[in-house]
């Protein structure tokens, strides 16, 4: 669990809009508040694995399509790098 | 605001409350040569916001639990920012120590009154890092 200056990149908002849900929806899918999935979009707080795995089956992604390391050279599977968060 | 909003607000207040409130209480005693009378003024009021903010966050926590957001008000992203308000108590308690050991050789430092400083600096800064923690993550929405 890290938060602020995180190197994580995450493409959760993405995912979330394709599913058609709101933060607050997807906030009661994993059991967290809302406001935990707004930190989590916008790189102030980095999830648990247990929350990264939970936010994946809530949205039918796996964690490293919703997550990953902007500077590795690796984009997140099956997803361009440009506009990446 | 929904009930969520208002009872993170309101626990945040209380966090604030708390914090104040044992300061007054423990600060009361760091001055022994004041007005007979001062310390029971300051520390009594102090001894009191401080017992009411917890036992209304007990209360609000409950509440909070019955009415179906107490997974949401104590969530992943809460309990983490409590640990790094601990930290931060640890290095204020830390700080404290360190200063009131290099003043030792210039001033008397009395043993209770050091132990006061640093027992406010272990109670009082946690809380007000994890009521500080938590606007943060309210004001970013």
């Amino acid at each position: 669990l890290t938060t602020e200056n995180s190197r994580l990149g995450n493409r959760l908002k993405v995912h979330r809009a394709r599913a058609g849900l709101t933060q607050g929806q997807l906030a009661e899918a994993v059991a967290v508040s809302r406001r935990t999935i707004n930190s989590v979009e916008n790189g102030i707080f980095v999830p648990s694995t247990e929350l990264a795995l939970r936010l994946g089956a809530a949205l039918g992604a796996s964690v490293e399509e919703l997550f990953f390391l902007p500077d590795d050279g690796v984009s997140p599977a099956g997803l361009p790098r440009s506009g990446l968060h | 605001m929904t009930a969520f909003e208002r009872l993170a607000r309101r626990r945040q207040w209380l966090l604030l409350g708390a914090a104040a409130g044992f300061t007054a209480w423990q600060a009361a005693f760091l001055f022994p040569k004041a007005r007979p009378g001062f310390a029971t003024l300051l520390s009594l009021p102090g001894f009191a916001l401080f017992f009411v903010s917890f036992g209304a966050m007990w209360f609000w926590a409950k509440a909070a639990s019955d009415g179906g957001v107490g997974d949401s008000l104590e969530d992943e992203m809460t309990r983490h920012n409590r640990l790094l308000a601990l930290a931060a108590g640890f290095w204020a308690m830390l700080s404290i120590g360190a200063l009131l050991l290099a003043a030792a050789p210039f001033v008397p430092v009395d043993a209770s009154q050091a132990a006061r400083l640093v027992l406010i600096g272990g109670v009082a800064v946690p809380l007000v890092r994890f009521a500080m923690l938590e606007r943060l993550v309210d004001d970013g929405e």
